[in-house]
């Protein structure tokens, strides 16, 4: 008996489902801010004619790391990048006209920017290089990378992200990020290498911290819309850095602890 | 000496009469919208109740904008934003490169509505976009002509970044201003997007995205930054000279894209004669001419010198838009014929970045025009240009931890040479090359007279008790009385004087506390933070003997009055917080204290760092 007055008051409030439901016009429209996230998402969806190299969705979350990190693009296979070098090894590779600028016994820049295609040797440039192309353009950062490693003053240990390269007609710039266990330091931390439209290196730009101390841990959750980083809260002499969540409300940053929930940073970076 | 005993004439008394002095105070206003949580309650009655997910039309459509603005449109000077008349300067264009979902997303550009809950307003299953002007959806179809105008436009000179589809808000939650900025995903990945905002003035009848030009310097904001890097700022204090050459390479972007739609009477070298030239009490255009439009010889500019015996004149009424000496002069805003004297007097803005800017606008209008001359036609020089610009800003220097600040206008204009030479960005003819370079060198950008070593010293004006040095209390302990005490915060500037003819330029300054108690404040406050006692910041400039003396050259009643040094020459300073250290004194700074301050200078145009020592007594 109760399985029939159950299944009567079933289909009556079927019944007005549909006639309450349907019969009116409904706002199919998704919640603003689920419609912002769904045409964002579109957005950062490659078009069909894109570049490939762009646009730059995260690497994949790494399953093994305690904070759930991104997974670093890590150190690749020994003979795809080469060893380090010394300054005059890498000159003789890669242009003995380039430039450098050195801070604290490391280089921090090095600059071959106003030297002419033919001022670089045939050796120092690719056969057949294209800077439209991602897949090019990345090896031969890592390449560049793991030779200057040494020059530019980077501990064995440091862990670097490489970031999908900007690749263009003449030139491709690609960026390695500083990081520990998947989370990129910020601000800094970064290595940019400028190549040519030979495959040739037009400027390596550096703003690594030798030396990095962590100060805490992250014990919060993650809040939605916004990314963890190591937050850099002093750069000198030792780099001390915070776990913090990142986040950006129309152009204004904002920068917590991710232990302590404290704002680390809040700054209006509009530009107008 | 100058008096500047008179705090209440120093403090915040920064009253915004231009664009950039309502950016500058935006910095400190919490008036940013929230994203993404507003009510569907007060939305405009246009907006969709849905939009469609898959295609459902084609690529092209058509929609009613204003050719350029509604001055050039019109072509009529005299044309009030306040007027009701505004929607008869219409025309009917072709939007092309829509994705085909009814709205105006396309290829370049995608545009939403602040009106709609920053989702889309315009809609159309037929790609029928011809709104009049007094809907609130002619402001999207405006930012989408104009939008995807200028991106595929950058995609032809293969100069397109970043490569996506570009996010526009038409009818943005802003007053008085638009910008570029970026926003974070529900992933924490940053997205790209610009604000075009609304008149306070003229609400009912005009926006900023009736202004063409405005909308394309917004977007080139986007494009620069990603040029630059994909990680790293290209601007990093407020008031350095990456943010100026961000701001005149914006400018002038804008006015290459509208060189081919300016008609008579208007000159295609004055940048946004509408948005900044009338939504505002006075002008605030700005342009690429090489003297301010309240100077005689203007728009001709004839007495044009980066010489400053000849190129600047207080009874002359000269001023030169030439590096570094000119830098600072605002380009709009007075009669014709005032006095330098007293646009410096009533001028507050002479380090803020889009004051500064027409250097680099003037500089890269002229490349362009010569490559005009040189080229098949005006769109190949204009993607030759697009193409040069983009390439050079790739090369331009990122920050270390020797300089948090290394773009200068020097260091653009050296890349842009050596790019112009290694034909990376295409190929340039010698003529070209060296016409390049005349003109970088005429703007002053290139062969600066340089300051010798040995030319910075303590200024002499003493503040409080304080020699050469204003600390201006943000959190004071007792009177608030430019006096150091224990417990206070506040901002600080050195007073720093130049013994040489040659103006010192974009001087670098790294201060080092010698007392761990007197520390610097974090990043929030200081862009160029390091540790606790050690902090960047940039100066604009300061001025050599042969400016000050030309500047100085006639009666009382023509003198500028500014001299050789920072407090007295390039602003009022301390009205300024965007070039300020900010500071916290311990508690254990009892008064009697001494401790110092070193002060590393380093100009663009220097053969060194010079070194200063100020000492401090706490009071």
């Amino acid at each position: 008996m109760n399985q029939k007055l159950a299944l009567v008051l079933f289909a009556f409030a079927f019944i007005v489902a549909i006639v309450v439901g349907f019969g009116e016009k409904q706002d199919l429209r998704p919640a603003p801010a689920e419609f912002r996230a769904k045409f964002q998402e579109t957005l950062l969806k490659p078009l069909r004619h894109a570049d490939p190299a762009l646009p730059s969705n995260p690497p994949a979350r790494n399953p093994s790391s305690e904070h759930g990190d991104r997974r670093p693009a890590g150190a690749p296979p020994a003979e795809e990048t080469g060893e380090p070098l010394t300054r005059e090894a890498f000159v003789e590779k890669y242009g003995d006209r380039l430039r450098f600028e050195d801070y604290e016994n490391r280089v921090i820049r090095v600059d071959g920017s106003g030297i002419p295609a033919e001022g670089f040797a045939d050796t120092q440039k690719l056969d057949r290089f294209r800077p439209s192309d991602a897949t090019e353009a990345s090896a031969r950062a890592r390449e560049v990378f793991a030779n200057a490693r040494r020059l530019l003053g980077i501990p064995d240990e440091a862990e670097f992200i490489q970031h999908p390269p900007t690749t263009g007609e003449a030139t491709a710039q690609s960026i390695f990020q500083q990081s520990e266990n998947g989370i990129p330091l910020s601000p800094g931390g970064t290595v940019t290498i400028l190549l040519g439209p030979d495959g040739e290196v037009r400027s390596i730009e550096s703003s690594i911290y030798p030396k990095v101390e962590v100060a805490n841990q992250a014990s919060l959750e993650r809040p939605e819309a916004s990314r963890e980083i190591l937050y850099v809260t002093q750069s000198s002499p030792v780099a001390i850095v915070h776990h913090a969540y990142e986040t950006r409300d129309r152009g204004v940053q904002k920068v917590v602890d991710a232990q302590t929930g404290a704002v680390l940073l809040e700054r209006n970076r509009r530009v107008y | 000496m100058a008096d500047l005993s008179r705090p209440s004439q120093l403090r915040f008394s920064f009253l915004p009469r231009s664009l950039g002095a309502l950016a500058a105070i935006a910095v400190f206003a919490s008036c940013a919208p929230k994203t993404g949580v507003k009510s569907t309650t007060g939305l405009a009655a246009y907006c969709p109740d849905s939009v469609s997910s898959s295609v459902i039309a084609g690529s092209t459509g058509s929609g009613k904008v204003f050719k350029l603005d509604p001055l050039v449109a019109s072509g009529n000077a005299s044309l009030s934003p306040g007027s009701s008349t505004l929607g008869n300067y219409t025309t009917t264009v072709t939007l092309p490169n829509l994705l085909g979902y009814g709205t105006l997303k396309g290829t370049y550009v995608d545009v939403i509505t602040d009106a709609c809950g920053e989702s889309y307003g315009a809609y159309s299953t037929t790609n029928d976009f011809r709104y009049e002007h007094g809907d609130g959806r002619f402001a999207e179809v405006m930012n989408y002509h104009y939008g995807n105008q200028f991106r595929s436009d950058l995609a032809s000179s293969s100069a397109l970044y970043p490569s996506g589809s570009f996010l526009m808000i038409a009818n943005c939650d802003v007053d008085d201003n638009a910008f570029y900025s970026q926003g974070t995903d529900s992933s924490g990945n940053l997205v790209d997007f610009v604000c075009m905002g609304r008149s306070t003035k003229y609400p009912d009848t005009t926006s900023f995205s009736e202004d063409g030009e405005v909308m394309m310097h917004e977007l080139q904001h986007g494009t620069t930054g990603h040029a630059y890097s994909s990680v790293n700022d290209f601007n990093v204090f407020d008031f350095d000279e990456a943010g100026a050459i961000n701001e005149g390479l914006s400018d002038f972007i804008g006015l290459i894209q509208g060189d081919s739609e300016v008609v008579s009477p208007f000159k295609n070298f004055e940048f946004s004669r509408w948005a900044l030239g009338l939504l505002f009490d006075s002008s605030a255009m700005r342009g690429a001419a090489k003297c301010p439009v309240w100077t005689a010889d203007y728009p001709t500019c004839s007495n044009y010198s980066k010489t400053p015996s000849s190129g600047f004149s207080a009874t002359g009424k000269r001023i030169s838009f030439a590096y570094p000496d000119g830098l600072g002069w605002p380009y709009a805003g007075y009669a014709s014929g005032k006095n330098p004297k007293d646009v410096w007097a009533s001028d507050l803005g002479f380090e803020e970045i889009h004051q500064t800017a027409p250097i680099v606008t003037g500089a890269m209008w002229e490349i362009y025009q010569s490559l005009v001359s040189s080229s098949a036609d005006s769109a190949t020089a204009r993607h030759r240009a697009q193409l040069l610009l983009m390439e050079t800003i790739k090369t331009l220097p990122q920050a270390n931890a020797s300089d948090p600040s290394p773009v200068t206008m020097p260091v653009l204009a050296t890349k842009l040479n050596a790019m112009a030479a290694t034909a990376t960005a295409g190929a340039f003819s010698g003529a070209e090359q060296t016409s390049i370079a005349n003109i970088l060198s005429a703007r002053g950008l290139t062969g600066l007279s340089s300051v010798g070593s040995g030319w910075a010293s303590v200024g002499s004006i003493t503040v409080a008790g304080h020699a050469g040095l204003f600390f201006n209390e943000t959190s004071a302990v007792g009177p608030a009385n430019n006096r150091m005490h224990a417990g206070e915060k506040g901002m600080i500037w050195f007073d720093i004087a130049n013994s040489s003819a040659n103006t010192a330029a974009a001087p670098l300054i790294k201060v080092t506390s010698s007392d761990s108690r007197v520390t610097f404040s974090g990043a929030s406050k200081n862009p160029g933070y390091v540790s606790p006692t050690v902090a960047f910041i940039r100066y604009g400039k300061i001025n050599g003997s042969n400016i000050v003396n030309a500047l100085n050259n006639g009666t009382a009643l023509d003198n500028v009055g500014i001299t050789n040094s920072y407090f007295n020459g390039v602003n009022l300073y301390g009205v300024n917080s965007q070039t300020a250290l900010y500071i916290e004194i311990g508690s254990g700074m009892t008064t009697g204290t001494t401790f110092n301050f070193t002060v590393q200078i380093t100009p663009a145009n220097g053969s060194g760092t010079e070194t200063l020592t100020y000492p401090v007594t706490m009071q």
